[in-house]
């Protein structure tokens, strides 16, 4: 059905290579490396910082690799309440959040995949012109106030909850990769639509399902627009809120750092210095999550865009 | 199929209706939660853009606020702030959209690749940055170059240079967002292309290679005609999006001293109505704001759509 990335296949070397193939393949190959080096040195250095000891990060002397590890910075993160209740919620939006989208998504895009629907295109555009056209902010917060969710747990997670371009993807996969004839005898053993929808396509659609979970999670993920606009109740937060307000706004104080200081002024610089580094272990422990899963799920997202990339 | 077998017979409208109801209702069923869910969501503050030909009073309503004409518009487009706001919209679309070609150049240098091992190497590194979020890209801007501490200026120190207060300098506001932006989306922009580009037929280019093609005309005449359809579409999907600049990343590298080039009007938006010295009597002139960013990019997009069906068959409807 789709190609994964690892699937391309490579240049057959039938041909000889000739001198300028040669040349062509080290600049190639030397221009590539630099990119990709540029790419990964900024999450690099992200991470020797985390564990690398205040002084020595902040001072800039670290570029490669800290001369001496330090877990420090971590265990101030781990001292740091917010973050964790700001963990806790975005753990919770993103899971219940991730099965809103989940159950819009999949059923309609399956009804839309039946070319014998009347009223299939209509449907279809009533979607497509949401991506165009949008009520913008305030109007959108007086329907949200009027509906009596700001400054609640369920801005969150209620929502429009389909994109127009995932239910094109999920429909473009009901109809390729189900064989027709599937359904079709599903239909002459006398099978309704919601039968063959919950017994039929849905256990033929593991690896849908799982693009469109993985494309909701990672989107609630990083989401703190909708926090920022609706909620203060910080106890309400999700993790990126937070993380702009100790990253970005640098609200130093919630990290507490007055009742660590004391009079010594070394003791105080080594504190300043432990803020340095500290930033650098909670973008650490914000990306966690992603940085494990993503070995595992990289190869649904690309997937995902290789579906979409199909014309439906 | 289901409804094969039967003649189709002459029925009015009413009765068609009924009963194409009958035979479909299960899948009209499935369907009926997003549609309600977009009505609320999508539809019902699409009407609630009216407010921007109203003077609108909370305590009077959607309704009842008395109608204003244009007089909104005209504030908005009569402010001093306005070709300023208009013009930093544009020029950072503009920029970001001339970085389009980047992610093709890149897919193209990586279909030249012949070891599959470096292949999948690269390919896994350079889609690692679009699953971090906004926020921790923009504070990783905020900490690398910040004037103090930063690491870039570490090195411009290391080099014998003065350091540079990157996010206090409106004109280096575009190039932080915009090449931030590259980083970030280069590698998972290549998917689509390579894709594409797998579906070249190794014999085609084989052939050309017998003929004396070397690699740089097989790029010009094999690989950019094969992706060339994709990139009509994904072009048309940018255009339209030009003056949509999204708040996001725009407010997150905002500061108080690179306002004058970072002032959007999505953020100019909120900095009415939302922000710290926002109030809700400009909640109807945000909406003619909003309004008149969002016909301009229908404008933009209905533009492009209908060129690139006449020049290229391409279009996305």
């Amino acid at each position: 059905m789709t190609k994964t990335s690892a699937k391309i296949p490579v240049r057959r070397n039938h041909i000889k290579r000739s001198r300028s193939d040669v040349v062509f393949d080290t600049i190639n190959i030397f221009i590539i490396t630099l990119i990709t080096l540029s790419m990964i040195y900024p999450m690099w250095y992200v991470l020797i910082v985390s564990f690398a000891t205040p002084e020595e990060a902040a001072l800039g002397r670290l570029y490669f690799w800290p001369s001496t590890f330090s877990v420090e910075a971590y265990q101030k993160v781990f001292e740091t309440r917010s973050i964790w209740i700001g963990y806790a919620n975005t753990i919770f939006y993103t899971v219940v959040h991730t099965l809103y989208v989940l159950l819009l998504t999949i059923p309609a895009a399956y009804s839309l995949s039946k070319k014998q629907l009347p009223g299939r295109v209509v449907i279809t555009w009533y979607f497509f012109i949401t991506m165009f056209l949008s009520g913008g902010l305030i109007p959108s917060y007086m329907l949200n106030k009027s509906l009596g969710i700001v400054n609640t747990r369920w801005i969150m997670i209620l929502g429009m909850g389909v994109g127009y371009s995932n239910l094109v993807i999920t429909r473009t996969f009901f109809q390729t990769s189900i064989p027709q004839e599937v359904y079709e005898s599903a239909y002459i053993d006398g099978a309704s639509e919601w039968q063959t929808f919950l017994r039929i396509a849905v256990p033929l659609s593991g690896a849908i399902i799982a693009v469109m979970a993985l494309y909701a999670a990672v989107g609630t993920w990083g989401s703190w627009y909708t926090a920022f606009i609706y909620i203060t109740d910080q106890t309400k937060w999700p993790l990126q809120l937070r993380l702009r307000q100790i990253l970005i706004e640098n609200q130093t104080q919630s990290l507490d750092i007055q009742q660590m200081t004391q009079e010594d002024i070394e003791m105080m610089q080594h504190q300043a210095f432990l803020m340095f580094t500290t930033k650098y272990a909670i973008i650490f422990i914000a990306c966690l999550p992603m940085l494990i899963l993503y070995p595992f799920v990289q190869k649904y997202f690309v997937k995902g865009v290789m579906i979409g990339s199909l014309k439906g | 199929m289901v409804n094969t077998g039967t003649p189709r017979k002459k029925l009015d409208w009413r009765a068609d209706f009924m009963k194409r109801l009958r035979r479909y209702w299960q899948l009209y069923l499935l369907v009926l939660p997003p549609i309600i869910t977009t009505f609320i969501w999508h539809y019902i503050p699409l009407y609630g853009v009216v407010i921007a030909f109203k003077d609108y009073k909370p305590k009077l309503g959607i309704l009842g606020s008395p109608w204003y004409g244009f007089r909104h518009f005209e504030w908005f487009f009569n402010r001093p702030m306005f070709w300023q706001i208009l013009w930093n919209t544009v020029r950072i679309s503009l920029y970001s959209f001339c970085t389009f070609p980047c992610a093709i150049i890149f897919a193209l240098m990586i279909n030249e690749l012949t070891s599959a091992k470096f292949k999948k190497t690269v390919q896994m590194i350079s889609y690692m940055p679009h699953f971090i979020s906004t926020v921790v890209v923009c504070a990783m801007i905020h900490m690398f170059f910040n004037a103090s501490d930063g690491i870039v200026n570490n090195v411009i120190k290391l080099l014998g240079g003065e350091p540079v207060a990157f996010l206090y300098k409106p004109n280096v506001f575009d190039h932080l967002y915009v090449w931030s932006g590259v980083w970030q989306g280069l590698g998972w922009g290549t998917i689509i292309y390579l894709a594409n580009l797998a579906n070249v037929s190794p014999d085609l280019i084989e052939a050309a290679r017998l003929d004396g093609a070397n690699r740089m005309d097989i790029i010009r005449h094999i690989n950019i005609p094969t992706l060339m359809p994709t990139i009509v579409i994904m072009l048309i999907l940018r255009v339209g999006g030009i003056l949509g600049v999204g708040f996001e990343k725009v407010f997150l590298l905002q500061t108080q001293r690179n306002i004058s080039a970072s002032r959007v009007i999505s953020t100019y938006v909120y900095e009415l109505t939302l922000g710290a010295g926002g109030s809700t009597a400009y909640w109807d002139t945000s909406a003619a704001i909003g309004l008149f960013n969002t016909i301009i990019n229908l404008i933009l997009i209905i533009l492009t759509n209908t060129i690139a069906r006449k020049v290229s068959d391409v279009a996305l409807w």
